[in-house]
C-alpha cells in the first residue's frame, strides 16, 4: 500500500463522488493530497478524515486566478512541487442542439474544458522543471462517442481527450505524462442529480457487465496512472465503462419519431 | 503468568495494515498486548477490525512513518489510549528496486526515508519516553524494540542499492539502541524476515511449495516478534535473526579474516600491493563481505 509514496497531488472535484474515492485511494497508497473543490464543507470533512495526508483548498476550476493561488498553497502544504494533477471536476447539463440555453452551454465549456486546461497550465511549469509529473484528465465515454442531448458535455469531453494527447506530446520530453480516463455510467452525486435511480437502472440494461459503475471501480486506475508503474504511458485513453464502448450496437431508437419513414 | 505472555503490555506496529505488520500485530494481540496500529490513512482499518474481533483493544495512529508528526501521533495514541508503551515493532517499508545506474534521487531518498528515518523517528521518541519513565521511577523499564532489517544488507542485492543501504542502517541503529538503552531496561533486536507480501511480490512470486503453510508466510515470522517482545526474551538483545518457514537463524558478528601489518612505519601502496595483492592472488575474487552463505539457509 505504498504505490504513491512521495506523490503530491491536487484532485479537483475531490470533495465527493469519484474525486473523493480517488483521494481515499491516493492517501491509502501514501500520497499527500490537496482536495480542491467548490464544495467547502464536504471537502473539509474529507480532508480532516485523512489527517496530515490531506488538505482542502477552495477552487473554482473555471477561474484561472484561483488556480494560481491553489497551486501555490499546495506547494506549501504538501512540502514540494505538485507532481500529480487529477483534473476530475466536471458538470453535466442536458440540452438539445436547438433548445439548450447558451448560459448552460457556456457553463459546461467553462468548467469541463477550460477547467482542465487551466489546471494543466498551472502545474506544468513546476513539473517540467522537476522533470517529473503525471496529469490525469477525466474525460468520459462521451469523449469517445456521442450521446443525445449531450452536445455540450460530449464536446468538452472530446476536447479533454484531444488536449490530453496534445499536452502529452508537448510534455513528453520533460518526463511529464498526460493521460485521459473515460468512465462510463458511474453512480455519483453528479449523475444522480440527472436521472437518479431510474436512469441508473435503465443504464444497467445497456452495459455488458450489466451494472452501473461506482467510484470504487474508477479510483484504482487513477492510482496506476499517478504512480511510476505507468512510467511508459502517456497520451493514452483508458475506458472504465463496463464495456459500453466495446460495441456499436445499433442505436436503440426508443423515441419512435422515425417509425414509418 | 507465562513468561511469554504480553498481558498488560502495550505494543505499536508500523505498517500494520497488511503483510508482515498485520501478522505481527495479530500475534502480539493474541499474546495479550493491546496494540496501536500504524499504516497509511485507511490502510489499517481492516486489520483493526480483525484484532478487535479477537477481543483485544486496538487504536489507530495513521500516517507516513517518515514524518515526525506520525511518530508523535503514535506515542500520543499509545499513552492516551492505553497509558503506556512497552513494545515497538518497526516494520513499515517500501521498495523502489532499480539498478544503480537507473535509480533516481527520489527513489533513493524515499526508501531511506521510510525505512531508516521511519525506524529512527519512532525509536527516538520511544527512547525519550522510556528514559523519562526510568528517571522518574529511579529504576528501569521493561521494553523491547523489534526492528525489521533484511538479508539484503548482508548480501548487497544488486537491484536494491537503496533498500540494502537502508537495512544496513537499521541494523546499526538496532545495535546502537541496544547498547545505548540497555542500562535503562530496553532491549533491541533486528529480524531479517523472508515473507511473501505486497512489498516482495516481485521477488518471491507465488507459493509453489505445495506445503500446508506457505514457507514464506508472514505467520512464520510473527511468533518470533511476539517472543522477542516478551519478558521470556530478557537475555536477548542486540541480536540479528533470519526468520522464515519454521526456522530462526541467529547471525554471528563479522569476524576478522586476516590481519596485515606494515613492516615500516606507514603503508606504501607498493607494500600494500605486495602484502594484500599476494593474499588476494590465491583467493576466490567472488568471496566478499557479502554473506552469501546466509542465502542457503
Amino acid at each position: 500500500m505504498t504505490r504513491l509514496m512521495g506523490k503530491r497531488a491536487i484532485i479537483t472535484g475531490g470533495a465527493q463522488g469519484q474525486g473523493a474515492a480517488i483521494a481515499r485511494h491516493f492517501v491509502r497508497e501514501g500520497a499527500s493530497v490537496v482536495i480542491a473543490d467548490v464544495a467547502d464543507d464536504a471537502g473539509k470533512v474529507l480532508a480532516d478524515e485523512f489527517g496530515d495526508a490531506a488538505f482542502f483548498s477552495h477552487l473554482d476550476v473555471s477561474d484561472p486566478d484561483s488556480w494560481t493561488a491553489v497551486v501555490k498553497d499546495a506547494e506549501a502544504s504538501l512540502g514540494g512541487h505538485v507532481n500529480v494533477l487529477v483534473n476530475n471536476a466536471g458538470i453535466l447539463r442536458f440540452g438539445e442542439v436547438d433548445s439548450m440555453p447558451l448560459d448552460d452551454f457556456e457553463l459546461v465549456i467553462n468548467v469541463n474544458m477550460k477547467g482542465c486546461f487551466f489546471g494543466m497550465r498551472a502545474v506544468a511549469p513546476a513539473m517540467k522543471a522537476a522533470q517529473q509529473g503525471s496529469i490525469i484528465n477525466c474525460s468520459s465515454v462521451e469523449g469517445l462517442a456521442g450521446m443525445s442531448s449531450l452536445t455540450a458535455y460530449a464536446g468538452t469531453k472530446f476536447a479533454i481527450r484531444g488536449m490530453t494527447k496534445s499536452a502529452a506530446i508537448e510534455l513528453g520530453a520533460y518526463n511529464v505524462r498526460v493521460n485521459s480516463v473515460h468512465p462510463g455510467m458511474i453512480d455519483t452525486p453528479m449523475t444522480q442529480v440527472h436521472g437518479g435511480d431510474a436512469a441508473m437502472q435503465w443504464g444497467a440494461t445497456r452495459i455488458p457487465l450489466e451494472r452501473v459503475g461506482t467510484p470504487e471501480d474508477i479510483a484504482p486506475l487513477y492510482v496506476y496512472l499517478a504512480s511510476d508503474e505507468s512510467g511508459y504511458t502517456t497520451g493514452g485513453e483508458f475506458a472504465v465503462d463496463g464495456g459500453v464502448t466495446a460495441s456499436h450496437t445499433f442505436y436503440p431508437g426508443n423515441s419512435g419519431k422515425n417509425s414509418g419513414r | 503468568m507465562s513468561p511469554t505472555s504480553l498481558d498488560g503490555r502495550v505494543a505499536v506496529v508500523t505498517g500494520a495494515g497488511a503483510g508482515l505488520g498485520r501478522a505481527e500485530a495479530v500475534a502480539l494481540a493474541r499474546a495479550g498486548a493491546r496494540v496501536v496500529l500504524n499504516d497509511l490513512p485507511g490502510a489499517a482499518d481492516e486489520a483493526a477490525d480483525e484484532i478487535k474481533a479477537l477481543g483485544t483493544e486496538v487504536a489507530l495512529a495513521p500516517g507516513d512513518v517518515g514524518e515526525r508528526s506520525t511518530a508523535d501521533l503514535i506515542m500520543q495514541t499509545a499513552l492516551e489510549s492505553f497509558g503506556s508503551l512497552d513494545i515497538v515493532v518497526n516494520n513499515a517499508g517500501v521498495t523502489r528496486d532499480k539498478m544503480l545506474f537507473n535509480m533516481s534521487d527520489e527513489e533513493f531518498d524515499l526508501v531511506l526515508r521510510i525505512h531508516l528515518r521511519g525506524h529512527f523517528l519512532l525509536s527516538r521518541n520511544a527512547a525519550a519516553h522510556w528514559r523519562q519513565v526510568a528517571k522518574e521511577s529511579g529504576g528501569t523499564v521493561d521494553a523491547s524494540v523489534i526492528n525489521t532489517a533484511s538479508e539484503a544488507f548482508l548480501t548487497g542485492s544488486p537491484g536494491q542499492a537503496n533498500y540494502a543501504a537502508a537495512k544496513a542502517g537499521i541494523t546499526a541503529l538496532t545495535l546502537s539502541t541496544a547498547r545505548g538503552l540497555g542500562r535503562i531496561g530496553v532491549r533491541a533486536n533486528a529480524i531479517c524476515p523472508r515473507a511473501r507480501t505486497a512489498m516482495t511480490a516481485a521477488v518471491f512470486g507465488a507459493d509453489e511449495s505445495g506445503k500446508s503453510i506457505d514457507p514464506y508466510s508472514a505467520d512464520h515470522v510473527a511468533p518470533l516478534v511476539a517472543y522477542l517482545a516478551s519478558p521470556a526474551a530478557e537475555r536477548i538483545t542486540g541480536q540479528v535473526f533470519v526468520v522464515y518457514g519454521g526456522m530462526v537463524a541467529l547471525l554471528a558478528a563479522p569476524v576478522v579474516e586476516q590481519r596485515f601489518d606494515t613492516e615500516g612505519d606507514i603503508w606504501s601502496t607498493e607494500e600494500l600491493d605486495r602484502t594484500l595483492g599476494g593474499f588476494f592472488a590465491d583467493r576466490d575474487p567472488d568471496v566478499s563481505f557479502a554473506a552469501d552463505s546466509i542465502l542457503s539457509l
